[in-house]
């Protein structure tokens, strides 16, 4: 019981939190995306790569449904990814990963010198990890955490890769509160 | 005819796929009904060039003096156990088969076929459903 509330609070998003970091990146279309350009919608970015197999869908196919659940509530919802693979992400493969999930997501990729500072600013852990003797190439160990950013441009709190569509649907109407 | 038998202690359900490109996931339950534990070893299927073994891990524990949690990385297992009477699930954030080089992009609701190869049991072939999102 104890253990069950905790876990709820741990889920509770901040009733306000620092301004996000503003950045511009380049989106699935090729076309510049600048957060602060995206006020007065809930932001959920997420940081991952196409070629991972697990759980960056897991976490792409769970913020669809949570989406699709809000339904008109979901339209003002905007779900971004940044990769943490712009080797192998040009705007057009991501284009073709994010609508596999949903139409309206983004997917975003810079050069490495436009990527750093948005890492660094959200406290993205990545490192390019040799396969192992795996015939993948290379696997990227990434930060599951998606953070929620409010209309007003805040940073709201998280949630990751193993939460229910259910959750994430919640943490996103906590966001626009 | 004991190949057969053998063959029949090892049962696989609810092998499902999320839609993707490049590289695919396979998730799944394997069950072995015998007396004697199995390993799955190989796995192969006409949608990839190669299929491996994954973990998904919570690397955040190693990432030591560093404010950082949740980061997840993957490593290939050569071979996953069955023990006897026992079921092994393959699910997301743990084992997974990966689908690499995936020959065309995986959609919503199509599905393919799989083999995977058991030590003791030999080759059985399972049809991957892609689920919708």
């Amino acid at each position: 019981m104890l253990a069950s509330v905790a876990a709820l609070l741990a889920r509770a998003l901040l009733p306000s939190g620092p301004l996000a970091t503003d950045f511009t990146l380049t989106d699935q279309d090729g076309k510049p995306y600048t957060l602060s350009a995206h006020r007065g919608h809930v932001v959920a970015l997420f940081f991952g790569y196409a070629h991972c197999p697990d759980v960056c869908p897991t976490t792409l196919a769970a913020l669809a449904r949570a989406k699709r659940k809000l339904g008109a509530a979901g339209t003002n919802f905007d779900v971004v990814l940044v990769t943490v693979d712009a080797a192998r992400d040009n705007p057009a493969v991501l284009k073709r990963y994010v609508h596999l999930f949903d139409p309206t997501f983004t997917g975003l990729t810079g050069t490495a010198a436009q990527l750093g500072p948005v890492y660094d600013a959200y406290h993205v852990y990545h490192e390019i990890a040799p396969g192992k003797g795996s015939a993948n190439g290379y696997i990227v160990a990434h930060s599951s955490a998606v953070q929620f950013i409010s209309p007003e441009g805040r940073l709201r709190g998280t949630g990751d890769w193993s939460d229910t569509p259910d959750e994430l649907a919640t943490l996103m109407q906590q966001a626009r509160s | 005819m004991i190949a057969a038998l053998v063959a029949a202690a090892i049962a696989v359900s609810d092998a499902w796929s999320r839609p993707a490109i490049g590289t695919g996931v396979v998730y799944m339950r394997v069950n072995n009904r015998g007396d004697v534990a199995d390993r799955l070893d190989a796995a192969r299927t006409p949608v990839a060039r190669v299929v491996e073994i994954h973990e998904s891990r919570d690397e955040s524990t190693s990432m030591k003096g560093m404010a950082m949690t949740g980061v997840m990385s993957m490593q290939r297992v050569r071979t996953l156990t069955i023990p006897a009477h026992g079921t092994v699930t393959l699910a997301p954030g743990g084992y997974h088969l990966m689908a690499i080089d995936l020959r065309h992009d995986l959609h919503p609701n199509t599905q393919f076929p799989l083999q995977l190869h058991f030590a003791r049991s030999g080759w059985t072939t399972v049809t991957v459903r892609v689920r919708p999102i």
